[in-house]
């Protein structure tokens, strides 16, 4: 079995490799790029409290849940691909010596911290705050995989051929940083991630409880060796009572017990197994006013409002700003898929409760007029689906509006500086363009020139910007998009 | 035959296979009954408000000159034919005066007191309920307690209602700029009449502020931005409330640096007191007590246009009262 644990934890990972690298313009093509997002629990209950919906395929996480009813915690070993890197580098760093790998995989009363931390996420759900997302493994992966690993990859298999533009993801060293930390976590305790901090592992665990087999010891066979223990991946305690909420199915014990004494019982024996999650009453509703605290914390900056955050422009389909909060995972999915590399995780944009939410940022791209990708990819609907139809108002409906674009006077070449340009305008996709121009005459004594001079006309520009991306005055455009007049938002518009 | 591990007994297994995959149905019947639920949040349903006037009393108005206000207000009610017409025992009056700004009352920028104690008493004669409020710029209860209304309201038996962010719906408003609004909608709905109590005011963008201006302290939400087409709004307005009757206060008219004032010098004593119940015509009395020719203000026209009211005085009835 333990070959087949492997085999699966392989497929698994290739699995989510393969559906990430499809996750991109012109290679959809219909897969289900969200499959894995799709299939963590944690993230279908959270967005289920917070925004009382499963959107799309997330019914497949409550699947999952219901499987691990009856089996236990398969998809940490099995399908996890977070747990699959963990797992290798746990390998990599493993002890030569027994003694210590023992002692490394026993069983730790800090292991509860994953439990504490899944009662704060849920009542931070339940209240309407979503942060699952952020703890989530397949959600930190995927956001890994789209900020680092994803452009590192492209950079390299390009470096031969023509040179291309790299993505650029101001928020990679946070990113990146914690998942190396993650990574190098596994030196001090084998898979550490998923035994103190993972909160769809507490999840799962829990559910574990009423699983109807479980691994189990028998008594008669077994020689009080430990042997079991030594490469125990959820620290289990599979030489005494074997703890069914930490057993990770890994299948380690069953193999490397010189006396067959563990394996697959589908009515065990009670005695041997302890299905009780070891959390205290004081952790229990501790963790709960933790949370409704945290939450309110989060509140009390105004971040669902819609004052105060000139950088947050949001993807084209995202929900109004308080429905948005209850549904983003900060997955990364839609900056991974994103073609013109503008979606960004946010670090300070969205406040603290936005950390991580995607916002646009036109210092590294654009909004392309004709796609629509964000909304195809997010999992939860927090970024809704729209046809190219409903993005543009084609041929007489209003256009998403995802900001509007205003001219720096100070700035602009032809306002400022006596010369033309225009580029703004000529770039404008919408038609009409939302550009228009004021024809003035050059300053400069003696030289005959018209100016044409941009200005904005607030009831066509949909915020894509594009101007602001190709504006000639790098380092600070002379025209800039911010979030006033989007359409997502009932009273967003300044224009009348 | 070494001994079998003690397993648990059929039954019990049984048991726990039942109770197991009852959880597990419970897990994937919840996303099933879910699913896509609410995968877009349904839009709010847009309130409308009710028509306040009474039967039988269109195109008339009263006016009463002379310095004592409370004086005034119940010599034009009585000219009208006195506030039982209007008002009885079974109802819920709410009254809209101008509160808007943090101002103490002589500097002409909210109606006066006196005007509106005797309104409130006059309402509460009938015994009827009544509640006073208005949505102000600067903090709303800070306005009502230096501008002297929340005395004045509560010595004359009503009770002040600041507004909160729960009253505020979205709400059919009128036909030029803003078919919709956020308004104070949850006391104008519990509301069976509705008087306005406005001051007459010159107002820097919209010429005057009188009767159908005075309605804008019932909206909420972005209303700066209402300022890009004020006269298509403020005849919207009137649209907006039909009300049962509006008491213009002109006992002190703010003539200079309007809405706001903020001087002496920018009051001057008006010495009256117009009642109706033709909001475009009050209007047009009032423009005129500011100096200003009625056709020169665009909402004016707007409205009458709607067919909301008239413009010219002698399409109504007026009673008048001098020398209170």
């Amino acid at each position: 079995m333990k070959r087949f644990r492997i085999f699966y934890q392989i497929f698994f990972f290739a699995l989510f490799c393969v559906l990430f690298y499809f996750a991109a313009q012109g290679k959809m093509k219909g897969y289900p790029v969200t499959l894995f997002l799709d299939s963590s629990p944690l993230n279908g209950i959270s967005a289920l409290l917070s925004s009382w919906n499963v959107a799309h395929t997330m019914w497949i996480g409550f699947v999952i849940l219901g499987l691990t009813f009856l089996l236990g915690r398969f998809f940490c070993s099995w399908i996890c691909p977070l747990g699959t890197i963990f797992n290798f580098f746990s390998a990599i760093f493993k002890d030569k010596d027994q003694k210590k790998k023992v002692a490394k995989n026993s069983y730790s009363k800090f292991q509860v911290y994953k439990y504490i931390l899944l009662i704060i996420l849920l009542t931070c759900a339940a209240l309407g705050v979503l942060q699952a997302g952020l703890f989530d493994p397949i959600s930190l992966l995927t956001r890994t995989f789209a900020v680092f690993i994803s452009p590192a990859a492209e950079n390299s298999f390009n470096l031969l051929a023509h040179k291309s533009a790299v993505r650029i993801f101001p928020a990679g060293p946070a990113i990146v940083g914690v998942f190396v930390l993650l990574l190098l976590l596994n030196a001090y305790r084998p898979r550490f991630w998923c035994r103190y901090v993972c909160p769809l592992g507490a999840l799962l665990g829990c559910a574990s409880k009423f699983s109807v087999g479980s691994l189990s010891r028998d008594e008669a066979l077994c020689l009080d060796c430990g042997l079991c223990r030594k490469d125990c991946h959820g620290a289990s305690c599979p030489n005494t009572q074997l703890k069914s909420s930490e057993c990770l199915l890994c299948w380690n014990c069953v193999k490397d017990c010189p006396q067959n004494a563990i394996s697959w019982q589908w009515a065990y024996n009670r005695k041997n197994v302890e299905t009780k999650v070891n959390i205290s009453r004081r952790q229990f509703f501790g963790s709960i006013i933790g949370g409704a605290g945290a939450a309110l914390a989060l509140r009390s900056a105004g971040t669902a409002g819609d004052r105060g955050f000139e950088k947050r422009i949001r993807p084209p389909g995202a929900l109004h700003e308080p429905e948005f909060l209850a549904r983003c995972l900060k997955c990364g999915e839609c900056a991974k898929v994103c073609p013109t590399n503008v979606i960004q995780p946010a670090l300070i944009e969205a406040g603290l409760e936005g950390f991580m939410t995607p916002v646009l940022d036109f210092t590294h791209g654009y909004c392309e007029l004709n796609c629509s990708l964000c909304g195809q990819v997010c999992p939860t609907g927090a970024i809704q689906k729209l046809t190219i139809v409903e993005k543009t108002g084609y041929p007489d409906k209003a256009p998403i509006k995802t900001g509007t674009a205003f001219v720096d006077r100070t700035r602009c070449i032809p306002w400022s500086m006596d010369r033309n340009c225009v580029v703004c305008q000529e770039v404008c996709p919408v038609s009409p363009k939302a550009i228009y121009d004021i024809k003035a005459e050059s300053g400069i004594s003696g030289k005959s020139k018209i100016l044409k001079r941009p200005q904005v006309n607030p009831s066509l520009c949909i915020g894509c910007g594009l101007c602001q991306h190709e504006c000639p005055v790098h380092d600070l455009p002379a025209i800039r998009v911010t979030p006033a007049g989007e359409s997502r938002c009932p009273r967003g518009s300044f224009y009348i | 035959m070494e001994n079998k591990p003690k397993r648990i007994s059929r039954r019990k297994f049984i048991g726990k296979v039942c109770g197991s995959s009852a959880l597990a149905a419970c897990a994937g019947m919840t996303g099933w009954f879910f699913h896509n639920r609410r995968l877009v949040p349904k839009k709010e349903q847009l309130k409308e408000v009710r028509n306040f006037s009474v039967e039988g009393t269109s195109k008339e108005m009263a006016v009463a000159r002379g310095k004592d206000g409370a004086k005034l207000v119940s010599a034009a009610l009585k000219e009208i034919g006195g506030i039982k017409r209007f008002v009885n025992s079974k109802d819920r009056v709410l009254i809209k005066p101008n509160c808007a700004f943090d101002r103490p009352p002589h500097l002409g920028a909210t109606t006066s007191p006196e005007v509106l104690a005797e309104v409130v008493r006059q309402c509460k004669s009938t015994g009827a309920k009544v509640i006073v409020t208005d949505n102000p710029i600067n903090n709303a209860q800070g306005c009502f307690i230096k501008s002297g209304l929340v005395k004045a309201v509560e010595s004359a038996g009503g009770t002040v209602l600041l507004p909160k962010p729960g009253m505020f719906f979205r709400t059919r408003i009128g036909k030029l700029a803003i078919p919709d609004w956020e308004v104070m909608f949850l006391p104008l709905s519990r509301a069976t009449k509705i008087i306005g109590v406005p001051t007459v005011k010159t107002h820097n963008l919209c010429h005057a502020s009188l009767s159908m201006k005075n309605w804008y302290g019932l909206l909420g939400g972005a209303r700066n931005r209402l300022h890009q087409e004020i006269h298509n709004v403020i005849a919207d307005l009137a649209c907006f409330i039909t009300p049962t009757l509006v008491v213009l206060d002109g006992t002190r008219l703010l003539v200079k640096n309007g809405p706001t004032g903020g001087s002496m010098s920018d009051v001057k004593p008006g010495n009256t007191v117009a009642i109706g119940t033709d909001q475009v015509a009050l209007d047009s009395f009032g423009a005129s007590l500011l100096g200003i020719k009625p056709e020169n203000i665009e909402y004016l026209l707007k409205a009458e246009q709607l067919g909301l009211g008239n413009i010219d005085l002698k399409k109504l009835k007026v009673f008048e009262e001098v020398n209170v």
